[in-house]
């Protein structure tokens, strides 16, 4: 998704204002010049300069133009990555990690055109690689579920 | 001569050797494989040094970094597609080689520039770093905040092909720093009411999510590529002579990169383009560049990798990162309580001894590995994008997670994709932000400390020979764009 330079123009003057209301509510420290706000405020007025550089830069073309990818059937497939990061956080405490990374990563590899019994291979020996780095090397508190209970 | 040896023991346990291995290894499977790059490599591997001894994990993350940058010469050499943008300044030439038949010529002169490269960047390393660390004991905040923001200027204006959005990226970079609790004040910023931001943004979750995601995005939604890696001969076979004949590119190339890799914010990817340029300029055949000529590969292939090597020198001397995969160095360091600056030159030198040793066996590393993989490339190559890009998506997510063991790590690192992804799609350069992320809070520190030492005089800044050098270079960093736009005007 490009857009036109205007556009992020006005974009880094909303985000100016936003950090500069951001900052309304910090306290000051009683004595000192210089306290939380002052460091955000330099960057919000830097915001303020750098979008009107852009509003005021020559430039042409579209206001937002999407990439040939999104209007495709390639677009699924990246969003069918985005919403298996998000299933990760949301199936995890309950499937725990050794079953999740594993559907994850073949339901990924089948989505993405790779063959199923590859993938199989490949999602059990990955889960399995990372579940020993991670799980048992790095002594990392992974997600518990059913077949951790199994292994343990 | 006493702290070089417990350096060499520190290097020399099983332990580190075996991480140096491994990270290899891996590094040159990920810079084999074309649109991933050596810094997304780095970001992966974060996680893992996490729990690692810092002389292993950055001995593991030189290693990676060395042999990524190599071996994305192979798919740039046999397919055209440069495996890191290191590559890309001399693909055309490599690609040609390939053609006329002899890949091997062209992957095995840049196998060994690589090395000599990378050693000579090392060399510099070693004999440069302590003696700015001498001069850089005598630095006040207000020095620290010029070099802070001189490093930061150069990385956004300089490497960037448009400054505005360089300076975008910076910017959100800095905002980003500022959330979490103020160390002056104590005071919460921009942390919406949510518990977890009070720390700050995590750095290595923000840092996946802009460096690999993207990659990920955008080898997802290409359209599939059919890949016939061509044959391979012998990758020895005249070397030598070869390397001989072109020495003085080999020279050249080391020394531009080594210097240009010691310029904060600028790195391999500026250094192999300027020395291809200067191999072009300089050689008796400028026509023949482009079309398979030695002189290009062997001149910016050394440049990219003592580039590399000597990005550590503003890292370690000042704490200020010479490119992206030191930016994350940095990162790194403060994580396992080792500070860049010249106390760790004093406080530490043996584990400053070790990386220098690390990294020298990193490069001399790159010539039996590179083999290897050159030999191995064919079968690389093949492996399809659908097989490895859902395993380097969800060592992403696990790594996210195991740096604070929760699911918020996971959230920021897709939150950060996003973002880096729709940089990616504007031009706005990913490094910046990084940059500005990591010495956000070294910059607004030292800024506000020398503000109140001078009581709000803004003349503090000019008022030492060094911080007044590093302030009229800093200017000069952001007025020459406009001199440049002027110029091109008329």
């Amino acid at each position: 998704m490009k857009l036109n330079d205007k556009i992020i123009g006005v974009l880094a003057i909303l985000a100016a204002f936003a950090i500069a209301y951001g900052t309304l509510d910090f306290r000051a420290i009683p004595g000192q010049q210089f306290g939380s706000a002052f460091f955000p405020r330099i960057i919000a007025g830097a915001f303020i300069l750098l979008g009107l550089a852009f509003l005021f830069a020559p430039n042409r073309g579209a206001i937002i133009a999407t990439a040939e990818w999104m209007r495709s059937w390639r677009a699924l497939k990246a969003s069918a990555l985005l919403i298996a990061g998000l299933l990760w956080i949301v199936i995890t405490p309950s499937l725990g990690f050794i079953a999740t990374t594993f559907f994850l990563i073949l339901a990924l590899i089948l989505t993405f055109g790779g063959r199923f019994l590859i993938g199989l291979g490949v999602a059990v020996g990955i889960t399995l690689l990372l579940y020993g780095v991670f799980g048992q090397l790095l002594r990392i508190p992974l997600p518990f579920g059913f077949i951790e209970r199994l292994l343990l | 001569m006493n702290v070089l040896i417990e350096a060499l023991g520190l290097v020399l346990q099983p332990n580190v050797l075996f991480a140096v291995l491994i990270a290899s290894l891996l590094g040159l499977v990920i810079g084999a494989i074309p649109g991933l790059t050596a810094v997304m490599g780095v970001a992966l591997l974060v996680p893992i040094t996490f729990f690692m001894d810092p002389v292993p994990a950055i001995a593991s993350i030189a290693a990676l970094a060395a042999m990524a940058i190599f071996a994305g010469d192979i798919p740039g050499a046999l397919l055209r597609i440069p495996g890191t943008p290191a590559s890309a300044a001399y693909v055309q030439d490599a690609h040609a080689l390939t053609k006329q038949g002899c890949p091997e010529r062209a992957l095995g002169l840049s196998m060994a520039s690589a090395c000599f490269g990378g050693v000579i960047g090392v060399i510099l390393l070693m004999s440069a770093s302590p003696l700015l660390a001498k001069f850089a004991t005598n630095f006040s905040s207000v020095e620290y905040f010029w070099l802070a923001f001189l490093g930061l200027s150069c990385a956004a204006i300089i490497s960037t092909g448009s400054p505005l959005k360089g300076v975008l990226s910076l910017l959100f970079g800095l905002w980003v720093a500022s959330i979490g609790i103020d160390e002056v004040a104590g005071q919460p910023r921009f942390t919406f009411g949510v518990t977890e931001l009070l720390g700050g943004i995590s750095f290595i979750p923000a840092m996946i999510g802009m460096f690999a995601i993207p990659e990920i995005l955008r080898n997802v939604t290409r359209k599939e590529i059919i890949i016939t890696p061509p044959h391979m001969g012998p990758v020895f076979r005249g070397l030598f002579a070869n390397l001989v004949r072109r020495k003085r590119n080999l020279f050249r190339g080391s020394i531009t990169g080594s210097l240009i890799g010691a310029l904060p914010g600028a790195g391999a990817d500026i250094a192999a383009w300027v020395a291809y340029a200067m191999a072009k300029r300089q050689s008796k055949t400028p026509e023949a560049f482009g079309k398979g000529h030695d002189e290009g590969i062997i001149e910016a292939g050394a440049a990219n990798n003592s580039a590399l090597s000597s990005a550590w020198v503003p890292t370690l001397v000042f704490g200020i990162p010479g490119d992206s995969i030191t930016a994350i160095v940095i990162g790194v360091l403060y994580l396992k309580g080792l500070e860049p600056g010249p106390i760790i030159f004093t406080k530490t030198p043996e584990m400053v001894y070790a990386i220098f040793i690390a990294f020298l066996l990193a490069n001399l590393l790159l010539i039996p590995f590179g083999w290897i993989v050159i030999r191995a490339s064919r079968n690389l190559l093949r492996i399809k994008p659908a097989y490895y890009l859902p395993v380097i998506f969800v060592c992403c997510i696990v790594g996210s997670f195991a740096i604070n063991n929760t699911s918020f790590g996971i959230v920021i690192m897709l939150i950060f994709g996003l973002i880096g992804w729709l940089f990616e799609e504007n031009s706005v350069p990913v490094a910046p932000a990084i940059l500005g992320i990591v010495l956000g809070n070294t910059l607004e520190f030292n800024f506000v400390t020398s503000m109140l030492k001078s009581d709000g005089n803004l003349l503090v800044f000019f008022s030492r020979p060094i911080a007044a050098s590093l302030a009229a270079l800093a200017c000069l960093v952001w007025i020459w764009p406009l001199v440049r736009a002027v110029k091109s005007r008329k």
